[in-house]
């Protein structure tokens, strides 16, 4: 189900009434509300392939198990040591057999061996949002193995049946809670399970709520899904003989639409989850502020560059074990973290480039704090950092060229196009990334200025800044209603 | 505090009933909106898509036409307004990306059908495709149907496209530097019968197209195939197949490649803005001449 259908408005009011106007028995009132929203979750899930929910609930269940048994006083750690190994073997699994069994058959088997015996690994599904919630699971036993038996808040061990059964129920919901089901953000344990309790609807941050909505809508709806359209020509052979004006602002637009889409849809989950009373983590801080790849990847998808830096990077030794051995841990983390977008070698390469860069900033003493307070200063310094933030945004624009032209060939084809700058100008297609690029631009430059002019003008005009904003919010609403793209499915769903 | 605020969190000073406030505004600026257009209208828009919706609500939600033209980006550049000058109204049905099949399924769609319809050749054999059920799935969105009644909904209400839409007739007007007087030469033209033996596979589209095209015939008395200039960087599909099939459903052709007019090109394909100008004279003159 998409969030911007109106299969999902009806579907989001039954909920919403349902959860909040219920009138619940005081005492089952949490009980009450969890099942109705995880039932509702599987629904949402179900919605165009229902028997895929199979997976999810199997992958639920699995980690729900393993969890149980990491809680019981009884478990030794040796013990412990296995369920976890078990559930990172079997969510990794079912991650393999769904997502790469078809690419690595391909990749590393002979064709005649896998043809001969009937066997067509294109033909299995892919699990929506599979990457998400076997991320969410890991992290859920990981945060448990951890505790070392101790639980986390929120998911302490149980002493009674009717608690361990409560426990599964809170552990169902925080794996399948619609919002941020099938694209994120990715909810580590320790941010959530804590925040699982009975919820009234006065609790409700409705300024928040809308706000996000808004801005979330604004960019799914408006930005990408109109960029959308005017970026369809970064295909082959669409671009062979493109202006090489057009070539470099498709380039651009594919860019801020990546944003746009990933950011938005993030942005519309944190508002839904503020509507149920729940708060997730932040996915996006402003990326294309970056002044290197390591501030990048600390403001893009942070959700994910966390988990990669909380549950890989730190397991495989981090920074502890010398220079060479955080460089290739760096990649290799980038190297994973890219395959994980998708089942392609291209993400992979588009990853390790990551890793690359990450590896050079890193050996040169590129620091990536993702903090504004650099822009105070002497003019020639400020001229430096926005050339780092050009720099940034060119480097990480060329690599999603691997997201929109898989093929290498492809890929470079299209550079080269670019290069050779063939001369021309089609203005049709200009003026649309111009057009629904300038929200993401003044977006970010509003993050830029909001530290200084911004907050004098806050300090000196509280009300005026209040209605300012306000007024801005209703323009990107109003755009919503007359201004939205054609529907489309969000970019990240595949992943 | 040099922190910046992050996508999503809450800002301090983030006023209690702003949530109200929003919406209070954006009901104010919707009802302005809805009073500018009034005065302000949009013929085209920033993508191909939004372009089709602009014809497709057009047609289907404004008044009746007793002509229309139905086609593909080719024809699209044959504005009412062009036709207007002559004094004939036309409904544009030329969809970027698509083509007459579309066009006639939506020109059905209306109680009070045209009495004439254009037929742009050059989309006359494409089969359906991504972009046709792209457009179909559109017009059956609750979107399109609420915006029978919300015309500030609709696709000419874009902002977007009533600002590209500006730019383009500004950038058009820039480039007419004069008119054409149309050359009346022999354009509508009753095709000959044609001696060539069919292929097998033009054998199979006739037995397809010529009951289509004569159901058309049948239900619209005046229907004409329209051949447009295309330009050099495209070919047309089975020009003699088209006037075998002309003869053999007994529909008239109006044939502009036939003109003396020095047809000009935006994109090699496309008649830029003077020549669809020459096109409707040469057309309004064809309809009257033949009533």
């Amino acid at each position: 189900m998409l969030f911007n259908s109106w299969t999902f408005l009806v579907f989001l009011l039954i909920t919403f009434g349902t959860y909040h106007f219920l009138p619940w028995p005081h005492d089952w009132r949490m009980i009450g509300q969890l099942s109705l929203l995880t039932v509702a979750s599987y629904v949402f899930y179900a919605w165009h392939t229902p028997w895929l929910v199979v997976v999810l609930a199997l992958s639920t269940w699995i980690n729900a198990w393993v969890t149980l048994q990491l809680v019981r006083r009884e478990t030794t750690p040796r013990r412990r040591k296995k369920w976890l190994l078990f559930a990172i073997v079997t969510n990794l699994g079912l991650l393999l057999f769904f997502k790469y069994a078809s690419l690595l058959v391909k990749t590393f088997l002979p064709h005649s061996l896998w043809s001969q015996a009937g066997l067509d690994f294109s033909q299995i599904p892919l699990p929506v949002g599979i990457s998400f919630f076997t991320f969410q699971g890991i992290s859920l036993v990981v945060d448990v193995y951890r505790s070392g038996g101790k639980g986390i808040p929120g998911l302490e061990p149980p002493s009674t049946f009717q608690e361990s059964g409560l426990l599964m129920l809170r552990m169902a919901f925080f794996k399948a809670f619609f919002p941020q089901l099938v694209a994120g953000p990715i909810v580590k344990a320790h941010e959530f399970m804590h925040q699982i309790a009975a919820k009234t609807f006065r609790q409700i941050d409705w300024n928040d709520a809308t706000r996000k909505l808004i801005l979330g809508f604004f960019l799914k709806m408006v930005v990408a899904d109109n960029l959308k359209e005017a970026t369809a020509s970064l295909s082959y052979p669409a671009f062979v003989g493109m202006p090489g004006i057009n070539l470099l602002f498709l380039l651009y637009g594919f860019s801020f639409q990546i944003f746009a889409d990933f950011a938005g849809y993030s942005l519309i989950a944190m508002g839904l989850a503020r509507l149920f009373g729940y708060e997730l983590p932040i996915n996006f801080n402003f990326p294309y502020l970056s002044q290197s790849i390591t501030e990048f990847w600390r403001r893009w998808h942070i959700s994910l560059s966390s988990w990669l830096r909380d549950y890989l990077y730190f397991s495989l030794g981090g920074n502890r074990l010398g220079s060479g051995r955080t460089y290739f841990n760096l990649i290799i983390v980038m190297l994973l973290g890219g395959l994980w977008h998708g089942a392609a070698w291209s993400y992979m390469v588009w990853g390790g480039v990551h890793g690359l860069f990450l590896a050079v900033e890193r050996f040169w003493g590129v620091k990536g704090a993702p903090s504004l307070e650099t822009w105070k200063g002497h003019p020639a310094r400020k001229i430096t950092k926005i050339l780092r933030i050009l720099l940034t945004f060119h480097l990480v624009s060329i690599l999603w060229l691997l997201f929109q032209l898989p093929k290498f060939g492809e890929a470079l084809l299209y550079l080269r196009e670019l290069l050779a700058w063939h001369p021309g100008l089609a203005p049709q297609a200009l003026f649309t990334i111009l057009l629904f690029s300038a929200p993401v631009i003044i977006y970010h430059l509003s993050a830029a200025l909001r530290p200084g002019m911004g907050a004098r003008f806050r300090e000196r005009n509280p009300a005026a800044a209040a209605f300012a904003r306000d007024f801005a919010y209703a323009g990107l609403l109003f755009s919503i209603i007359t201004n939205s793209g054609s529907t489309g499915t969000f970019i990240y769903f595949q992943f | 505090m040099d922190k910046i605020h992050s996508l999503g969190a809450s800002p301090p000073t983030f006023h209690k009933g702003s949530a109200t406030r929003i919406l209070t505004l954006a009901g104010l600026l919707l009802i302005l909106h809805s009073i500018a257009l009034k005065y302000l209208q949009a013929d085209f828009a920033e993508s191909n898509f939004q372009s089709n919706l602009v014809r497709i609500q057009s047609y289907l939600f404004g008044p009746h036409h007793d002509v229309v033209l139905a086609g593909s980006s080719i024809s699209g550049r044959l504005l009412p307004r062009y036709f207007a000058a002559h004094g004939v109204l036309v409904a544009n049905l030329g969809l970027d990306g698509s083509g007459v099949r579309v066009a006639m399924d939506i020109i059905r769609q209306r109680p009070d059908l045209p009495s004439t319809i254009l037929l742009e050749i050059y989309s006359l054999l494409r089969e359906p495709d991504t972009n046709d059920r792209i457009l179909q799935e559109a017009m059956r969105s609750p979107s399109f149907l609420l915006s029978r009644y919300l015309p500030v909904m609709r696709a000419a209400a874009r902002p977007s496209a009533l600002l590209y839409s500006k730019l383009k007739k500004y950038s058009d007007q820039l480039k007419v530097t004069s008119s054409f007087a149309p050359a009346l030469v022999k354009t509508l033209v009753q095709t000959e019968p044609t001696n060539r033996m069919l292929s097998v596979e033009d054998e199979a589209i006739e037995a397809d197209k010529a009951d289509w095209l004569a159901q058309i015939a049948f239900q619209f008395p005046k229907t004409y195939l329209l051949r447009i200039p295309t330009g050099p960087f495209s070919t047309p599909r089975k020009p003699d197949f088209i006037d075998h099939l002309a003869h053999k459903t007994n529909i008239p052709v109006i044939d502009l490649t036939l003109t003396s007019i020095p047809f000009t090109y935006t994109d090699g394909r496309h008649l830029d803005a003077v020549s669809a100008e020459a096109a409707c004279a040469v057309i309004t003159d064809q309809l009257r001449s033949h009533p």
